[in-house]
């Protein structure tokens, strides 16, 4: 399949922190978990991703255009859910839709209608009146109107209930398979990444570390456990956290045994 | 594009297109700032009437420094949060998919407007202020506050395009 998203040496230069040759590949239909430790450089890479005109270096493919060269196209590509959002606090969320929703060739009322409904929104509630969670799914909601190939998640769920966390990633995950939409979501609750991600990558200090399925890295870590305690130790349910964790010590060991 | 007519007229109150809707945005709150001021000004009065009876120059100064606070630092305060406001709003285009530097350049009059609101609203309040404590004082303020206003304005507009430009 070919991929949506080619990122290959995107590079962000900042006084005091560097993003360095961000290279990776996304299919479409698949949600990529971003995670790493606090200013470790998941938020500058996503917003490299919806700003790559303003790289240092590198390119940026979504769905077959250059968003260097084409940021507006680009865009067009893209949903945003992020803390930082751009939307109107003092008119509802229908108007709201109609006026931001404009910007989008393929923004669709219809859809965004019925995804207020689906997410339990009233059309006629101001943006400021929503909660932190509501406006989550609200954004979720827009975003998902005008049919984006890849929604970028940046903490967007961070400081949210568990209850709440559940319910969103639910309806995400519903949305995902419905419009085959690819997701990157970055966060460091590795919980949420358990449940919903294909893909994991870990960045430390504006590098990217690892960059592997979900499920090669479960297999990495039961190996791991096996070769430490014995077959028993391989089995069950493996958390991310042990994974990303122990990540050094998995890959050292497995590369000594292959010498 | 979406094409629903008839739901923007519905909107009669206030915006009718994306941009509007945008001035609008970048204009609501704002006003709250003016009861800041408002806030400044108070103690500026309540301080000068206050102070009144005492007599000596210590008294003078002290009451210079409470209408300098109300005069002047509270209309600087509402511009640089304004402008701050303003210019954080206008970056946030950044994440729609339109040109950003083009449409916070076509903003120049909304910005212009503030600074004409804010310069006319400092005018009047130091007019009156001249005519009780004279107008070589008040110039004075007025010079600095001109300063300051045009060097926040040009740092503000100059900040808010680059941070937009970098969608930071």
């Amino acid at each position: 399949m070919e991929n949506l998203l080619e990122v290959k040496g995107l590079t962000k230069k900042y006084f005091s922190f560097t993003l360095k040759e961000v290279s990776f590949s996304l299919e479409p239909g698949y949600i990529l978990g971003l995670t790493g430790r606090n200013g470790a450089g998941k938020t500058t890479l996503i917003k490299q991703l919806i700003h790559p005109e303003t790289a240092s270096g590198g390119s940026v493919i979504i769905n077959g255009i250059d968003a260097k060269a084409d940021p507006i196209a680009a865009k067009q590509e893209i949903g945003v859910l992020m803390e930082e959002q751009p939307f109107l606090t003092d008119v509802t969320l229908e108007m709201n839709g109609i006026l931001l929703g404009a910007f989008y060739e393929r923004f669709d009322m219809e859809k965004f209608h019925e995804y207020l409904k689906r997410f339990e929104l009233s059309r006629e509630t101001t943006y400021r009146n929503l909660s932190r969670g509501m406006r989550m799914k609200f954004q979720l909601a827009f975003a998902l109107a005008h049919s984006p190939k890849l929604l970028l998640m940046d903490e967007a769920t961070g400081g949210l209930d568990v209850v709440f966390r559940r319910e969103f990633y639910y309806l995400l995950q519903e949305a995902v398979e419905k419009e085959l939409v690819s997701v990157i979501i970055s966060t460091h609750v590795t919980e949420d990444l358990d449940k919903v991600a294909d893909y994991v990558a870990f960045i430390e200090g504006g590098c990217m570390k690892f960059y592997e399925s979900k499920e090669e890295l479960c297999e990495l870590y039961r190996d791991y456990m096996r070769d430490l305690h014995g077959e028993a130790a391989g089995r069950g349910t493996v958390k991310l956290e042990d994974v990303i964790y122990n990540y050094d010590k998995m890959t050292d060991r497995k590369e000594a045994a292959k010498e | 594009m979406i094409s629903n007519k008839s739901s923007m007229a519905e909107f009669s109150k206030g915006a009718k297109t994306p941009e509007e809707a945008f001035d609008r945005q970048i204009l609501s709150g704002n006003y709250m700032l003016f009861l800041i001021v408002g806030l400044f000004l108070v103690v500026g009065i309540v301080g000068f009437v206050g102070l009144m009876p005492v007599p000596g120059v210590v008294a003078v100064a002290v009451l210079f420094g409470c209408l300098s606070a109300g005069v002047l630092a509270g209309p600087l305060f509402w511009e640089v949060s304004a402008s701050n406001r303003t210019i954080r709003r206008l970056s946030r285009a950044a994440y729609f998919p339109i040109r950003t530097w083009p449409f916070i350049l076509s903003k120049w009059k909304l910005l212009a407007m503030y600074g004409g609101v804010l310069w006319l609203f400092c005018l009047v309040i130091q007019l009156i202020f001249g005519v009780i404590f004279g107008f070589g004082n008040i110039l004075m303020f007025q010079g600095a506050l001109a300063a300051v206003l045009v060097a926040n304005v040009i740092f503000y507009t100059v900040l808010g395009t680059l941070g937009a430009k970098k969608g930071e």
